[in-house]
């Protein structure tokens, strides 16, 4: 296995730098993808299956989906060339990877960690599963805040500039009509399998969100592939509805509405009451999942012009 | 036991061969639609023998269904894009043929 490990570790090396130092945007961007599922599965070589999870549904997939969007809005092909400065800037990742290095060998050996401490108070937690237990209770304020990160990520696109037509090709016949059909149905279901599998194995709020996300995305890639320029635009306009916005919040809210309401009760700020903190985690995740999936869907359909 | 361990082995190989040679063809293949045709061989043939060694491995009915499941989910996908793909660059053959046809 020794083996696998490094060569998947010189392979993502040289990806990653591919990705950097080509001047194809086509070929950056194809980079970055293959990054993404490497990286997936170094995840699961470090046990981390949630993690590698994530990884693949939102850095590989929707990043990726989101990276080649742009470049189809984008009238260049090529970036400008490399700058004598950004050659001499290779020295600081270089740098920051040797002095990790150095630190990581100088770590206590074995490492105290906190699994003791997730462990221990695990059924107090709502959840049986620890990563969930930790993102959703112990850690539930980070969880928060990456909600409000993606709220964010949507307004700088926005301050960016107007969003620009879609420039997809119109195809023919009725393949993706059908794939479709049969695609966004099963990508919901999955996606509540795998928010409910959240509370025993790995799973969650992020991951349901991606592939709910990837689901009004593959749908508005087919309205616009099989309706071209004359498109109503469906999906997006729902997307962007202000009922809809609201939902867009709902994870924040739900986060935030439980918070107080454990200040209240004396659980302090974000603390549940351990009698409720399974429905509680649960109400918050499904929200969540909403947000996340509304936010990312919308970051890649864009607003549109309008059409009315 | 023993033998379904070496059938399993033989089947992720074969399944190896079939991408090994995929991803050759993908390389070496001169232009779009005979890429595609190598690429299906790894998709389709190449995950059936890896997945079907997987199921003689763990040998238990829930992971043979879910295995299944994710080849089927493979082969429809693959399909799909294969077909985006192909109609994208069937245009662009037209397109390229026409142009040479003006400047005849």
């Amino acid at each position: 296995m020794i083996i696998v490990d490094l060569l998947l570790a010189l392979t993502i090396v040289l990806v990653a730098a591919r990705c950097l130092y080509t001047s194809n945007l086509a070929e950056s961007v194809v980079m970055f993808i293959v990054f993404g599922l490497l990286l997936s599965l170094v995840w699961v070589r470090l046990y981390a299956p949630d993690t590698a999870l994530a990884e693949v549904a939102i850095g590989a997939g929707l990043a990726g989906a989101l990276l080649l969007a742009t470049l189809s809005q984008l009238h260049l092909t090529h970036a400008a060339k490399a700058t004598a400065m950004a050659r001499i800037s290779l020295i600081i990742p270089v740098l920051l990877g040797g002095a990790l290095g150095v630190s990581l060998l100088s770590l206590v050996q074995p490492a105290p960690g906190l699994s003791d401490l997730v462990m221990n108070n695990i059924t107090q937690s709502g959840v049986e599963h620890p990563v969930t237990a930790v993102l959703l209770n112990y850690r539930a304020w980070d969880t928060a805040l990456e909600l409000a990160i993606l709220m964010w990520a949507w307004a700088a696109q926005r301050a960016l500039g107007p969003n620009l037509a879609w420039h997809g090709v119109r195809l023919q016949g009725l393949v993706l009509v059908y794939f479709s059909r049969l695609m966004v149905p099963l990508l919901a279901l999955v996606a509540g399998y795998v928010l409910w599998q959240g509370a025993y194995a790995p799973g969650g709020a992020f991951q349901a969100g991606a592939l709910l996300a990837t689901a009004f995305i593959l749908a508005f890639i087919v309205q616009q592939a099989q309706l071209g320029q004359a498109n109503p635009a469906v999906i997006r306009r729902f997307i962007h509805h202000w009922a809809v916005k609201l939902l867009w919040l709902g994870g924040l809210l739900a986060f935030f509405v439980v918070g107080l309401a454990g200040l209240l009760l004396g659980y302090g700020f974000m603390g549940y009451a351990p009698a409720y903190a399974g429905a509680l985690i649960l109400a918050i995740e499904i929200a969540a999942t909403f947000s996340i999936a509304l936010i990312l869907a919308a970051l890649f359909t864009g607003e549109g012009r309008r059409y009315e | 036991m023993f033998l379904i361990d070496i059938v399993a082995l033989l089947m992720v190989v074969i399944g190896l061969v079939f991408f090994v040679a995929g991803t050759l063809g993908l390389l070496r293949f001169t232009d779009d639609l005979t890429r595609l045709h190598a690429l299906t061989k790894a998709d389709n043939l190449g995950l059936g023998f890896v997945l079907l060694g997987m199921t003689l491995l763990f040998f238990n009915l829930l992971v043979m269904l879910k295995l299944l499941l994710i080849w089927v989910l493979v082969i429809i996908s693959a399909a799909t894009v294969s077909h985006v793909i192909g109609q994208r660059a069937y245009k662009q053959l037209l397109h390229r043929s026409e142009s040479q046809d003006d400047h005849r």
